[in-house]
């Protein structure tokens, strides 16, 4: 009867642990694969990605990686890939390069990328990416409330020099957007007890620099695109902003 | 000036909990003690804790927002389970948990009280105690290139006064055109780092002036405003 149970206990720890030990384990990360590699897996997983060329594999953490890439038609992709059980997997692919954020750690704001691949029709010419929190003044109940606006900027990127490229958050804004989550939560709704809801206001955006020769033309960012996807990962859309919308006297 | 207070964080809601725990346990070990027939006691915690369920109404009593229960819900169903069985025996731990309720409202409302008490919402000491990891960040590119140093901070510091937040009025001048600081942020810099006192459990974001002589303080239980005699930061001089 003992020995019963206690093989029964064995098997139902043997289990779990083999359950835990295949959910977790990865392996140590290899070198990444080939551009050759690289092409013929996007092409397997994603049809009409018909990739001409890989632009480059930039490599963003031991886990993490980033492949651009142009198809045959001239549309500028962007795939993701991480290092899991042994192998670099692509979690995604878009045929479609606007800027996003691709957060490799939620809560590590070091870890969080800006990524994009995207020279739309040569009407833009660079852009620069924001931290934005609106300011905000408030009195209730005799009691009053500020809160500054923030406004930070990356560096200016060149488009034309380079249409791709995979930047972290700057240290400064990392520094912000941590002091940030840990008075407010990393960016879920969080409803407290009392009434008042910690909701981080901080946001991102991009603006554009237009191409002067073309800058008449309208510029619509609407493209159909096709998107292979078979893991959750966290990427964030970057919204488009109007200089009206920003602070930058000169 | 009506008082206003915070749900106590920190050491003051362990040390609460604790009370509360440790009075609601004397209850249920005293009443065990005396069952001449003691059934197992893991039943009479469950019942306990059924006991807690209760239909009650959140108000706000000094500025913090408290639970008071008026029907005893929890009980009544324990009641309905047991009440041809063993009621008799589980009936007083039942109440128990509920009595808990009111435990948990006046510890609340006291702890509330020594929180303010211990860490003085009105003194820039509660939200500033340790700057030795202390940074600032320019977070509006109105703000001029300032360098944070740590004597001069505290320094400064020590010499200043609690000033009202005008926080409609900063906003309009910083975004009406053609006033004083139209498209300027009045507190470009964040104050990165800090920690508040130990055991109050705030965390806030601090930010400062831009000429240095204002320290705001905001977190979700309030905002609060500093202004020191002295600038707070260094800019270098050119000459």
């Amino acid at each position: 009867m003992m020995k019963k149970r206690l093989l029964i206990t064995a098997i139902i720890f043997f289990v779990i642990a083999a359950n835990y030990l295949y959910q977790n384990v990865d392996g140590s990360p290899g070198k990444l694969p080939s551009r050759e590699h690289a092409v013929k897996v996007i092409n397997e997983v994603l049809d009409q990605a018909d990739v001409r060329e890989v632009m480059e594999m930039i490599q963003l953490d031991s886990h993490h990686a980033f492949v651009p890439f142009v198809s045959m038609s001239g549309q500028l992709g962007m795939s993701y890939w991480v290092w899991e059980k042994f192998k670099w997997r692509v979690g995604r692919v878009d045929m479609n390069g606007s800027p996003h954020i691709w957060k490799l750690d939620k809560r590590d704001p070091s870890k969080h990328y800006f990524v994009w691949h995207y020279n739309p029709e040569g009407i833009i010419s660079g852009l620069t990416y924001y931290l934005i929190r609106e300011r905000n003044a408030r009195s209730i109940g005799g009691n009053n409330f500020y809160t500054p606006r923030i406004q930070m900027e990356s560096p200016f990127l060149n488009l034309e020099e380079k249409p791709y490229g995979a930047l972290p958050f700057p240290e400064e804004w990392a520094s912000i957007v941590r002091e940030d989550m840990s008075v407010n939560g990393s960016g879920q709704r969080d409803v407290s007890l009392f009434g008042g809801s910690k909701v981080s206001m901080l946001h991102v955006g991009l603006l554009p620099q237009y191409n002067e020769k073309k800058a008449a033309e309208h510029f619509s960012s609407s493209s159909h695109s096709y998107t292979y996807s078979n893991k959750y990962l966290d990427l964030e859309f970057v919204w488009i902003l109007n200089q009206s919308e920003l602070e930058l006297a000169e | 000036m009506p008082v206003q207070l915070v749900m106590p964080s920190g050491v003051i809601s362990i040390a609460a909990m604790l009370i509360n725990w440790s009075v609601i346990l004397f209850f249920v070990f005293r009443q065990f003690g005396r069952l001449e027939h003691k059934p197992a006691i893991w039943k009479v915690f469950f019942v306990t804790i059924a006991g807690l369920f209760s239909f009650s109404i959140d108000f706000a009593m000094f500025g913090m927002m408290v639970k008071l229960s008026l029907l005893p819900i929890g009980v009544w169903i324990v009641y309905a389970f047991l009440k041809n069985r063993s009621w008799g025996t589980y009936r007083i731990f039942a109440w128990i948990g509920f009595g808990a309720n009111f435990l948990f409202l006046v510890t609340t409302l006291l702890s509330g009280f020594l929180h303010n008490t211990v860490y003085p919402k009105d003194e820039v000491a509660t939200y500033v105690a340790d700057v030795s990891q202390a940074d600032i960040v320019r977070i509006h590119p109105s703000a001029a290139f300032a360098a944070f140093d740590k004597e001069v901070f505290e320094t400064s510091l020590q010499h200043g006064f609690n000033d009202t937040i005008l926080g409609l009025d900063w906003h309009y001048e910083s975004k009406v055109e053609g006033q004083s600081m139209y498209q300027k942020e009045r507190f470009p810099y964040a104050l990165t780092g800090v920690k508040a006192r130990w055991g109050s459990g705030l965390v806030s974001s601090l930010y400062i002036q831009s000429d240095g002589k204002g320290l705001l303080v905001t977190n979700n239980a309030g905002h609060y405003y500093y202004r020191s005699e002295r600038p707070l930061l260094v800019w270098e001089t050119k000459e």
